[in-house]
């Protein structure tokens, strides 16, 4: 589904040369549940974002499903994540001023479907992470890991080909964050969606199907455990 | 993104922080109150203005000798109209109403006893046909003290100011020094009939009426006469009317018709002077707003840092998001616009109906505009919708720039966590 | 006023001369004449004083004039107030010239009925033209002593309309031929202005008075008193001096 070939990002901060990531080579299969690990600074976060398209690099192609995304213009790479990629974030992101459902709804909004369709999977998903009878509520008045549960509805609503989410349980704790990465699996499962986070929460490391270690932006370990079924 | 999801979340990040879009509205609403207030009170010095000039100096038009308009200020005789009667008879027939004055410059002299001092002070004298004049005029129903005056005699009816600057009263002699229409030195000795007190500062200044009849043998006018005033519309130049007026004189050689408005250049100069100044007002609202939505615009954004970061992951293009946030100053302008609408409504309604009592200031002023005592506001509808429509442009064009800015941020800066 | 005024001014501005007459029978007509021909001169250079006094106090303000014949008079102010003003005066007009402003103004129609410096004078006053006889009717009204000099009392008469004052009377000296009172009327005929020469004296062969005294009769402690402080007659006095171009210098 992925594949990355000789990929390089370097950022300047102030006078100094940061290089990101160094001649990456990589392949994700379609329906894996893969995590990218690495202490900070290894470049993980940069390489989500390079396969999320919200990134472009300075050397290398990236392809998802055979289109090179980041060839093209602002609008339509974001035209890209609108119909095929869903993100969740560690600090959850969600609009404040906005409901549960609101906030799923607001993904699904940038999609053209009939109303009825569009209420069918609000109602599905809304019960498919575990937040039926809390879907009126404002993140305010959510727990973080109900919050989380809302990105990761929201993510999932439009069925994308692909989730990435970026350290998705730095802001839970270990109870919750567990129920969030079971959740996470469990939708790979039932949508064969493919999932690739960053951690570097062992808990994490330990669930996803296939573990990449970055260390100063190269790819120093790639553990295969299972297959994507 | 649809448009009523657009609309919804703009409206409800609102009042995300309501405190502060109400202060950012409420400062906004103050200057349109202020604008509507100053518009308001300004039209109606200029309603004022123009019906005092038409009903107590200029007519609503004249017709006046050829060359007497350029020398106005100066009141030169020898400019004068020689049959004045068939040109009013022309006016009365296409149902114009007309009457005929002779205007003069002269000094007004006074002795001591019975004035409380001798003095002199520079008078315009108004050679007036008192049975005729209220058909253009409305001196007679001004009149305070005394009576009105009567054909032939040597009586005066001062204006008001003008009677208690030199301290007249009825019965009371003056002599008025002045010219002929050939140049001679003439004294006019007059007894004062009466004293009027109009609502034209200038007529209550410097004006002293006599009968045409008693003008026209001291000056030597031999029936001729300075200008014939014609009545018409109390606001606006009637252009209608002087083309009728022009039609109708087609046959008189050697005279001009002009409207009020060449008879009075100094009103005409000021209110000019008005109407840049309302802009200026409106400037300011301008640059009110301006410091004040773009600063809530800002804050907005930078606060919601994360949150534009992620929808333009999820895929919302850089246009919608603009879309949105300016939406949202809309907003502002939106509330701000109404509430100082509706409160310039409240207010206008006091200024409309009560006005505010300027008579003590306006005594001394001699700026132009011809008003003397409660200056009462006007309800224009169009400046409740300019206002209305400034409001929200001005608030979606100021909250532009920080938009830009936002928008410049890449995705990946928005989104860390630091 | 014109010419009139001019022969009034003119008795003190621009001198004249002293023509010994036998005191045989003179027409009014005669007396006028002798009055006006005594006002001829070439040139005439002088240096004046004028003191306005009305209601609001005192002003004090000095001059240096020169005119040619009876068609041209420069006068500057040299008083701190209103230094380097001019006025030029030609024969059939008359112009200002302001220095602060750089303003040169040339005085037409109903402007020149304004008085110069506020004074009982106007510019209408020095305008010239006819003279007097044109102007007006002159008919002998008997002899009176003005103090202490005998003189004609002479009264004139506007023929036309466009003098300034309808009638007057000057009492005219009878041996010197000089002015010494006149009174200006109103059309009604009130007592306008009344004028007073003294300091009648000679100077190089003129006769010549030196002080007028004008006071308006209407506004009471309204006056202007105008005294020569020295005069030269027949110098040698340029044609360019009454130019434009050296007003405005």
């Amino acid at each position: 589904m992925i594949t990355i070939t000789n990929l390089v990002r370097t950022y300047q901060t102030g006078d100094n040369e940061v290089r990101a990531l160094r001649n990456i080579d990589l392949a994700i299969a379609t329906g894996e549940f893969a995590a990218i690990a690495g202490p900070s600074g290894s470049g993980k976060t940069t390489l989500l974002n390079l396969i999320g398209c919200i990134d472009e690099p300075d050397e290398g192609t990236i392809e998802i499903n055979g289109s090179v995304v980041h060839a093209g213009k602002a609008k339509e790479r974001a035209l890209f994540r609108r119909e095929n990629l869903g993100f969740v974030f560690q600090s959850f992101n969600l609009v404040p001023v906005l409901t549960a459902e609101e906030n799923i709804a607001l993904s699904l909004s940038l999609l053209d479907m009939p109303a009825a369709e569009r209420r069918e999977r609000l109602r599905a998903i809304i019960d498919e992470v575990g937040l039926t009878g809390m879907e009126d509520r404002r993140p305010a008045r959510l727990s973080g890991g109900q919050q989380q549960r809302v990105a990761v509805a929201r993510a999932l609503v439009k069925d994308p080909k692909l989730v990435l989410a970026d350290e998705p349980t730095a802001n839970l704790d270990s109870e919750t964050g567990a129920a969030i990465l079971d959740l996470m699996h469990e939708l790979n499962q039932s949508h064969k969606t493919t999932f690739v986070f960053s951690t570097h929460d062992p808990m994490v490391m330990d669930r996803a199907d296939r573990l990449i270690t970055l260390r100063d932006g190269r790819i120093v370990d790639d553990d295969l455990r299972r297959r994507a079924s | 993104m649809n448009a009523r999801a657009g609309v919804a979340l703009a409206w409800k990040n609102l009042f995300r922080h309501g405190r502060r879009t109400i202060i950012t509205a409420s400062a906004l609403a103050f200057g349109l109150l202020v604008y509507i207030m100053a518009d308001s009170m300004l039209r109606g010095i200029e309603v004022d203005t123009e019906r005092n000039l038409i009903l107590y100096e200029t007519g609503a038009a004249q017709v006046l000798a050829e060359g007497y308009l350029e020398e106005r200020d100066l009141r030169p005789l020898r400019y004068a109209i020689e049959t004045p009667e068939e040109i009013e008879s022309a006016l009365e027939e296409s149902g114009i109403k007309a009457v005929a004055r002779t205007t003069f410059s002269g000094e007004l002299i006074v002795f001591q006893d019975p004035f409380p001092e001798d003095g002199s002070v520079q008078v315009t004298g108004y050679g007036i046909d008192p049975s005729d004049d209220g058909d253009v005029y409305r001196l007679e129903e001004t009149i305070t003290k005394g009576r009105f005056l009567e054909p032939g005699e040597d009586g005066a009816v001062l204006g008001g100011w003008l009677a208690e600057d030199i301290g007249a009263d009825v019965g009371y002699p003056i002599t008025i020094v002045t010219r002929t229409r050939g140049g001679f030195f003439q004294t006019l000795e007059l007894d004062v009939v009466g004293i009027a007190d109009t609502p034209n500062p200038i007529i209550n200044r410097y004006a002293v009426f006599v009968p045409i009849d008693t003008a026209d043998f001291y000056l030597q006018m031999e029936g001729a006469v300075t200008e014939i005033a014609v009545a018409g519309k109390l606001r606006g130049v009637d252009r209608a009317l002087t083309a009728q007026m022009e039609q109708e004189l087609a046959s008189f050689p050697g005279v001009d018709v002009v409207g009020w408005d060449r008879l009075a250049m100094d009103y005409v100069a000021i209110a000019q002077t008005k109407n840049s100044g309302s802009s200026t007002i409106l400037f300011f609202v301008f640059v009110i707003a301006a410091v004040g939505v773009s600063n809530t615009v800002l804050m907005s954004i930078l606060e919601r840092r994360r949150e534009i970061g992620m929808m333009r992951a999820m895929g919302l293009y850089d246009g919608e998001i603009r879309r949105l946030l300016l939406l949202e100053a809309a907003g502002i302008g939106v509330i701000g616009a109404g509430i100082g609408i509706a409160l310039g409504a409240v207010t206008n309604y006091f200024l409309v109906t009560n006005g505010i009592d300027y008579s003590f200031w306006l005594r001394d002023m001699d700026a132009g505009y011809r008003i003397t005592g409660v200056l009462r506001g006007v309800w224009n509808g169009d400046t409740f919708a300019s206002a209305f429509a400034a409001g929200v442009i001005i608030t979606v064009i100021t909250a532009m720039m920080p938009v830009r800015r936002a928008l410049r941020t890449t995705i990946v800066e928005s989104l860390r966590t630091d | 006023m014109k010419r009139t005024a001019t022969g009034i001014i003119g008795v003190v501005i621009f001198a004249w001369t002293a023509l010994p007459v036998a005191a045989a029978d003179l027409t009014a007509e005669e007396i006028v004449e002798r009055l006006e021909s005594n006002q001829v001169q070439e040139t005439n250079h002088a240096t004046a004083t004028m003191v306005v006094r009305d209601r609001f106090g005192e002003r004090t303000s000095t001059m240096e004039s020169w005119s040619k014949g009876r068609d041209v008079t420069l006068i500057e102010f040299t008083s701190p107030a209103e230094r380097g003003q001019k006025v030029l005066r030609t024969e059939n007009e008359i112009y200002l010239f302001y220095p602060d402003a750089a303003e040169l103004i040339r005085l037409q129609g109903a402007a020149l009925r304004e008085s110069m410096l506020g004074s009982d004078i106007s510019y209408e006053d020095m305008t010239g033209g006819k003279t007097l006889l044109e102007t007006y009717r002159v008919e002998l009204l008997g002899e009176e002593t003005i103090h202490g000099h005998r003189c004609y009392k002479v009264g004139f008469e506007a023929r036309r309309r466009n003098a300034a004052y309808p009638r007057q009377t000057v009492w005219i000296d009878t041996e010197l031929f000089v002015a010494r009172r006149s009174e200006q009327y109103a059309l009604s005929g009130r007592l306008l202005k009344e004028i007073e020469m003294d300091r009648i004296e000679t100077i190089g062969g003129y006769t010549i008075a030196r002080r007028m005294i004008i006071s308006d009769a209407l506004k009471r402690n309204s006056s202007t008193e105008f005294t020569l402080d020295d005069v030269q007659f027949d110098i040698q006095v340029d044609d360019d001096l009454f130019s434009l171009e050296e007003l405005s210098w």
